[in-house]
């Protein structure tokens, strides 16, 4: 470090005599003319100081530095093309989260990683979303340097996981409790570090849980257990069943849910015993009608949740199929909505197909988009459909049907898309020029991206019936969302 | 058939990444009509379907490059210039025989345009006269005396923050007195008062300013180069003609950054080039719209002369070019980087008001300080990097090793501009 004189005493009191005598300020007084004004003198040698100091760059003894990492290992993967390269820095700058998503999986899947100049961006990216899949898929990309980079910053420690292993090849848990990311961090940060873990090692991430869950901050078990939720298995029973017993309410409240909505569980079983007889099939004979009978010993919500925690296959044991089902319980009116609300439940921990199908149509039977992502192509096709033509017919249709959309999180089926795309473009004095213009935005990223679907843009935009100012307007909304359907087609070419 | 440039070099040429990304939307052959690309002239065109009853009409002259649009963008490029450039760069946009009408019309006008630009830069421009010359220096001379007075003023009872509008008065009156690089300085002029040392800080720049002040006054008689100095931070203009007589320095140039400094109205590029053979770097300066376009784009060389400033050694004006750019294959020329600290002294001695100084320094290890900043190890001592949102992305690329760093060195530290990494050169 280089010392200079301090004229902070003689700037307050303005006057030379206050200077340090130092042998810059001495060789600057001496060069001023005799007789000089005491604040000539004091701003000659101020000068002289203030251009020393300027040649003298600040520096400071590397021997004070903490130790350097050891250097990066050699980056083994191919990085992102320049064009790629120029895709990722438009993300990062203003990321469009639906097709962000896509393009990481691009990204992914074609074993590409981030080139090393953007990694501490696609860190901070990382670290500052709430996202799940896209901070996965940011971490996914970051390759060798992205991970050797990450691992020498606090902040972004937790973006990687390192499995230590012992010798057998199993994860030595032991080892992996002491990484900094699990032991010395926020409890945010801990659970993406977990949420990763789990991904990583799902095995690991519970012996992990078992093994320090009593220890960690309750926030930390909290967000962890919440993780074990996104994929819940039985072999998560032992960790949520001791996460249970915990002494923070929260923990063991999160973790009896957890266990509740985990078919084949103690828990849950226990649950669906509560049922008892609360709701009976009556199967009809002769002229006789099938009927659902629901007794009110239990109220509306631990009635769902019974109901919820029974096999989907104790109704359809009684010979009748979820449609039919379904339709019972919509008979008996404010009784048989629990009963629907924990059919819909089961539906999703069992992921079955056939009653998603159900549910879907049925439009009275329970929000759609609970089982969206269980139901079949063919029944997914059905309902859009059936919502798309409902939704053109009016400004208060068109609402629900554009929220479903900005809701949805996989994609619209290309024979729904051809049919929505045709009512949109005819539909502008129906549901006015803003909703078409939304609903055209909305189909641009959650339709797949086709060749088919993006010519089909283009092709409504000929077919707007519309008053003609607003016409234009309108074509041009199709236009740019036929663009953003080729971006998406296109984006996985320029990887590589 | 001309090459079409890659999405990086169209993406270099965009004012930010926010363009990049809307442009990217529009990229898509379902949003032009009409788009074409032709080689002789080297333009590309099309129209974009805007917001409006007629569509944008875009065109890009690629030999500039120069674009132009009809969309009210006040940007340039603009996301439609750009767009179509990306549509061109992804092989979307068909060849054509010749422009099409209006991209033909403004074609036309533009050799016009540059034709006059060409005979104004031409016309022998008469040297100022002595009597000019001579009412300049009065003027100045005038503006210089009322500074010192009021620098004295300012430190004679012991200083004090020194009011905005007090600065904005003192900035306006030697404006008047035709010195705007004084008037600069002083408007750079302000106090952190949080920082306990801030008086004895303050105090250093009225002497900087004081200093370079009573210099002006001894210019004629000051060794060297220094007088032209001391008139260039003072504010005297230096004409072209006069850099461009300067003898040329003939060399392989690699181009190794460009700045633009925003927070200055209008804008200044800086364009850092450095001699293969020479081993000088040497910067071109441009206020304003960027005219070099991608003729000189980061990591690119090109065979030209360049002609040094004679009042600035570290700035030129680019003459004839003898080969145009291509990119660079091999490592730039560069000093070891324990020879920065030299290399600062040196720049300080020729110029003691010097702001930044260009370097590109070989075997330079990037490193963390116990603060979490960012400093280059130069062997035994470190120097701190000054401190913006890309440091970061300097130290991924280095990857923990030795690199060759190309900045811009400051009193206060190195900025970083670019390095190389083995293969390529990198601005993050």
């Amino acid at each position: 470090m280089t010392h200079l004189p301090d004229l902070t005493g003689a700037a307050i009191s303005g006057s030379p005599d206050a200077l340090p005598p130092t042998a810059v300020v001495q060789a600057a007084l001496a060069a001023t003319p005799a007789g000089a004004s005491p604040a000539r003198r004091l701003l000659d040698a101020a000068g002289v100081v203030g251009i020393v100091r300027r040649a003298l760059l600040p520096t400071q003894p590397t021997a004070t530095l903490p130790p350097a990492p050891d250097p990066a290992p050699d980056v083994v993967e191919q990085v992102l093309s320049p064009d790629a390269a120029v895709t990722l820095r438009s993300y990062l700058a203003q990321p469009d989260l639906p097709t962000l998503h896509e393009w990481l999986e691009h990204v992914r899947a074609a074993g590409r990683v981030t080139p090393p100049e953007l990694v501490p961006a696609v860190l901070r990216a990382a670290a500052a979303t709430r996202w799940r899949e896209a901070r996965h898929g940011y971490v996914a990309i970051l390759g060798t340097r992205g991970r050797w980079f990450a691992a020498q910053h606090d902040e972004w420690r937790h973006l990687v996981v390192e499995l230590p292993r012992a010798d057998d090849g199993t994860v030595d848990v032991d080892a992996l409790a002491d990484a900094p990311a699990w032991r010395d961090t926020t409890p945010d940060a801990r659970t993406d570090w977990f949420d990763l873990v789990r991904a990583a090692a799902p095995d690991a991430a519970r012996s992990l849980l078992l093994r320090d869950g009593a220890t960690i901050d309750p926030a930390s078990l909290t967000g962890c257990l919440g993780v074990l939720g996104l994929r819940l298995t039985l072999a998560d029973e032992p960790v949520l069943e001791e996460a249970a017993a915990h002494r923070s309410r929260s923990v063991a409240e999160t973790a009896r849910q957890l266990l509740e909505r985990l078919p084949g569980s103690a828990a849950r079983a226990r649950l669906a015993a509560t049922l008892g007889d609360a709701v009976t099939i009556t199967r009809g004979r002769l002229l006789g009608r099938t009927q659902m009978t629901v007794d009110d010993a239990l109220a509306p919500d631990a009635l769902a949740a019974a109901v919820g925690a029974n096999p989907l296959t104790r109704w359809t044991d009684t010979g009748l199929g979820p449609a039919e089902l379904i339709d019972l319980a919509l008979a008996a009116g404010d009784r048989g909505a629990p009963v629907l609300d924990g059919w819909l439940r089961t539906t999703i921990d069992e992921g079955n197909s056939t009653w998603a199908d159900a549910f879907l149509a049925a439009p009275a039977a329970g929000d759609p988009m609970t089982v969206i992502e269980v139901a079949t192509r063919p029944a997914l096709v059905a309902f859009w459909t059936r919502v798309g033509r409902a939704a053109f017919t009016s400004t208060e249709g068109v609402w629900p049907f554009m929220s479903m959309l900005g809701e949805l999180e996989g994609t619209v089926p290309v024979e729904v898309t051809l049919t929505l795309l045709e009512l949109a473009a005819r539909s502008a004095e129906t549901i006015g020029v803003d909703n078409v213009r939304g609903v055209v935005q909305r189909l641009a990223v959650r339709s797949e991206p086709t060749v088919r679907v993006r010519d089909a843009f283009t092709a409504a935009a000929q077919r707007i019936t519309a008053p003609d100012d607003v016409r234009t307007d309108l074509e041009e909304a199709f236009r740019t969302a036929s663009a953003d359907i080729h971006t998406r087609l296109t984006q996985a070419q320029e990887l590589t | 058939m001309i090459t079409p440039w890659t999405a990086e070099q169209v993406a270099a040429v965009a004012t930010d990444a926010a363009s990049v990304a809307a442009a990217r939307r529009l990229a898509a052959p379902q949003t032009w009509d009409r788009a074409g690309v032709c080689a002789e002239p080297a333009v590309v065109f099309g129209e974009c379907q805007g917001s409006g009853k007629t569509p944008y009409v875009t065109v890009v002259d690629l030999a500039g490059p120069a674009w132009t649009c009809t969309c009210p963008s006040r940007k340039l490029p603009c996301k439609h210039a750009l767009a179509l450039l990306l549509l061109w760069s992804a092989g979307s946009v068909p060849d054509a025989p010749e422009p099409s009408p209006a991209a033909g019309a403004w074609l036309d006008k533009r050799p016009a345009r540059a034709e006059r630009s060409v005979q104004r830069a031409a016309a022998p421009r008469r040297p100022p006269s002595p009597a000019t010359v001579a009412r300049r220096t009065e003027r100045i001379t005038g503006g210089v005396d009322d500074l010192t007075a009021w620098l004295e003023d300012q430190v004679a009872r012991g200083v004090a923050a020194p009011a905005r509008d007090e600065i904005r008065r003192t900035a306006a009156r030697l404006v008047d007195a035709q010195a705007p690089g004084l008037a600069a300085r002083v408007r750079d002029i302000h106090v952190v008062t949080r920082d306990p040392a801030w008086p004895g800080t303050l105090l250093e720049s009225y002497g900087l300013l004081h200093i370079v002040a009573d210099a002006y006054r001894r210019a004629d008689t000051l060794p060297g180069d220094l007088g032209a100095v001391v008139r260039r931070h003072v504010g005297e203009p230096t004409r072209t003609d006069d850099v461009l007589a300067q003898p040329p320095l003939r060399d392989v140039w690699d181009v190794l950054a460009i700045h633009t400094d925003e927070t200055r109205r209008p804008a200044v590029h800086r364009t850092h080039l450095r001699g293969r053979t020479c081993g000088r770097s040497l910067v071109l300066v441009e206020v304003g719209p960027r005219t070099a376009g991608v003729q000189l784009a980061p990591g690119t060389s090109i065979d030209a002369d360049l002609h040094p400033h004679p009042a600035d050694r570290d700035r030129a004006v680019l003459g004839t070019v003898h080969r145009p750019a291509a990119p660079i294959d091999e490592p730039p020329h560069a000093d070891p980087a324990h020879a920065l600290t030299q290399l600062w002294t040196a720049a300080v001695t020729a110029d003691p008001w010097i702001e930044r100084h260009p370097v590109v320094l070989s075997g330079a290890d990037l490193r963390r300080d116990s603060d979490g900043g960012w400093v280059v190890d130069l062997g035994g001592d470190a120097v701190a990097v000054v401190e913006s949102s890309t440091t970061a992305a300097y130290a991924a690329v280095a990857g923990g090793r030795p690199a060759t760093l190309v900045g811009d060195c400051t009193p206060h530290g190195l900025e970083l501009r670019s390095i190389w990494d083995g293969r390529r050169l990198v601005t993050p």
